[in-house]
């Protein structure tokens, strides 16, 4: 009995309210590794310059492959009036010099608390142009206050399955949905 | 091939080519990525070796998970600069304010920390939410008897070099607190030398036989108590100008120091930056001292960077570096040992930087402003380089195109500043680009066969 008091006694003075050495890092960077896993899509992080360049030079360093994330450049301006027209112009810039086939466009904090409406932003963007010409473009809700990498993840992923799957007949095969993992446990669970 | 973007067109510049007129300062376009980080980021790398005091990024997890451990600047004692902390921020405080939880984590840390001053940071999402840092702070150091310091470093106010500035403003803080200790008449700060793997502690060596005393380096090794009283140093020298001439020009209007912006990267600006050190002081001794130390270092290094400029001679680099004096430097020090720069630039300079730029450049080098992987490749490509010297983004980059690579950027573990480093950064350079691995980079291989057809072509013209 006594030692449970003393244990909860420990588990209190430990109850720190700062972060320290944290082994979790924000939404957005797992909703970029899930677009960057999806031949000719290019993540693009709606928010500060920072948060894309952040996120690159993270998965850089681990895959140490090149890696690409757009950012939409957030001037104080915009974090006032809204991203709308950094949205397009990053749009309109990604799909020159890429060509990708799809966008995958996460939000962060700063975007989410000004309150952009990225499907309205998604759906302006698209009307103009028809649907031919534009990449598909897939929008992941990722506040970092909101989750870690890992909901970051998970909501990239449910927002893929929910823009580009449109059901139809179902046959003898399987999807698998593997979680975070790296691009090498993928190849050899595909193998199993 | 791809086209540069119609709102980057003015930021490269080929010499030769066209009339000079390269735009910079400018906000990265959307949608380019660019290689910039943001105001905190800045902000952040500048104060981080201060390595006595606490940092406290007041924001999400991301900006301190990614912030974490971020520059290769070493600390002769303590390593609390090597921690992260983070407030954590989360959906309840950016709906009711981060202030208590603020308040608290600071608490928490200094008391258990102890350290001698804590910054605190604040990201995008607290210049949105409002919170009063300053008054958390205030309120913080009132009652820990530290300096508490706010640093406004949100993200959306501008470009790194907005978060340059708003480190020199929370640094000047602290500067003018220690009226006391004695200092000689021939002392100087050193500003903007990050003592990434060590460097700080070279030039201070140089100094210290020099004959000239180091009061603070400020943003290197850096302690509290010694800014403290860097205002009574009669010069400040700067490097990497980018950062902290903003801090050398509000010391030198506050406290009347002078101060002078210089380069320890290569024999030339090594050379160059002590002895304009030692001009300033118009002592006779500190001259002939530095004339000594000069002549011995050159005479050390001189030979082993000959061998290396016969086996270099005629090479080509592209240089994509964050501040442009650092670039000014490297494009005289690959002259030294034979190397031509095809491609330089940067990501901060100004339109004065890169007019010096093109002054010291070949014809046909090719200036960009903060260029994006998809150009710098492209440009790469088209000069046939040999070379990149850049920093951890741009490293696969290279390696995918066959391509030797140095680091010359925050994370490097090699001391490449001052005479040392030259030696260093010749061995790097030579030790990559000599490497057998380029024998199985099918990319190299197609470039090496495209330049023998070349070569044959012009022989055949010529005959």
């Amino acid at each position: 009995m006594e030692t449970k008091e003393s244990l909860r006694d420990e588990r209190q003075s430990h109850n720190f309210v700062s972060l320290r050495n944290a082994c979790k890092l924000c939404s957005p960077l797992g909703a970029s590794i899930v677009f960057r896993g999806i031949a000719n899509c290019i993540p693009l992080v709606h928010g500060s310059q920072g948060c894309s360049t952040y996120i690159r030079r993270y998965i850089i360093s681990h895959f140490r492959e090149p890696i690409d994330i757009a950012s939409s450049n957030f001037s104080e301006s915009s974090a006032i009036f809204g991203g709308g027209e950094n949205l397009k112009t990053a749009l309109d810039n990604l799909t020159r010099q890429y060509g990708p086939e799809a966008i995958g466009i996460a939000t962060t904090c700063l975007s989410e608390t000004i309150g952009d409406h990225i499907r309205l932003y998604i759906d302006q963007y698209r009307s103009p142009r028809g649907s031919q010409c534009v990449p598909l473009l897939i929008h992941a809700s990722t506040p970092s206050y909101r989750g870690t990498h890992m909901e970051g993840f998970h909501e990239a992923v449910r927002a893929t399955v929910q823009a580009l799957a449109r059901g139809g007949v179902r046959n003898n095969s399987i999807n698998i949905l593997p979680g975070f993992l790296s691009a090498e446990d993928l190849r050899i669970s595909r193998k199993c | 091939m791809i086209e540069i973007l119609d709102g980057r067109k003015e930021q490269v510049y080929e010499k030769g080519k066209e009339r000079f007129n390269l735009t910079c300062e400018k906000a990265s376009l959307a949608g380019s990525v660019s290689q910039r980080a943001c105001v905190f980021c800045g902000s952040r790398v500048v104060l981080y070796p201060i390595a006595d005091a606490l940092h406290l990024v007041h924001g999400p997890v991301g900006c301190a998970a990614y912030t974490w451990d971020i520059r290769g600047a070493l600390s002769s004692g303590p390593e609390l600069h090597r921690l992260s902390f983070s407030t954590d921020l989360r959906e309840e405080q950016v709906i009711y304010g981060g202030e208590k939880k603020l308040y608290a984590a600071l608490t928490e840390l200094i008391e258990f920390y102890q350290p001698k001053a804590a910054f605190v940071y604040a990201t995008c999402i607290i210049g949105l939410i409002g919170d009063d840092v300053q008054a958390v702070c205030s309120k913080v150091a009132a009652e820990q008897g530290i300096p508490v310091i706010p640093v406004h470093s949100e993200g959306f106010r501008g470009t790194k070099k907005d978060g340059y500035k708003a480190a020199c403003e929370a640094l000047f803080r602290l500067i003018g607190k220690d009226d006391e200790t004695p200092l000689s008449p021939e002392s100087i700060n050193i500003l903007g030398d990050f003592n990434l793997a060590g460097e700080t502690w070279l030039i201070k060596e140089y100094y210290r036989k020099m004959g000239v005393e180091i009061v603070s380096c400020i943003t290197g090794d850096g302690r509290v108590e010694e800014i403290s009283r860097s205002h009574r140093a009669s010069l400040n020298v700067v490097q990497c100008s980018g950062s902290m001439t903003h801090l050398a020009k509000m010391m030198q209007e506050r406290y009347g120091i002078p101060y002078k912006r210089v380069s320890y990267f290569g024999i030339e600006d090594t050379a160059e930056a002590l002895y304009s050190v030692a001009r300033h002081f118009k002592n006779p001794s500190v001259l002939g001292n530095t004339e000594e130390l000069v002549r011995s270092e050159v005479n050390r290094i001189y030979p082993e960077v000959k061998r290396y400029r016969g086996d270099l001679s005629g090479k080509r680099a592209a240089i994509y570096v964050g501040g442009s004096f650092k670039a000014f430097s490297l494009v005289k020090a690959l002259r030294h040992i034979g190397i031509r720069t095809s491609i330089v630039g940067s990501q901060t300079g100004n339109s004065e930087d890169y007019k010096y730029l093109k002054e010291i450049c070949d014809e046909g080098t090719i200036i960009v402003d903060d260029t994006n992987p998809l150009e710098l490749s492209r440009f790469m490509a088209e000069k046939s380089v040999d070379l990149l010297i850049g920093g951890v983004k741009e490293r696969p980059i290279a390696y995918k195109m066959g391509v030797a690579f140095c680091d010359h950027n925050h994370e490097r573990k090699i001391a490449l500043a001052g005479f040392e480093g030259m030696l260093n950064f010749c061995r790097e350079v030579y030790s990559s680009m000599m490497s057998p691995v380029w024998g199985f980079s099918p990319a190299r291989q197609k470039r090496e066969s495209l330049r023998r057809n070349e070569g044959d072509g012009n022989k055949r013209i010529a005959a």
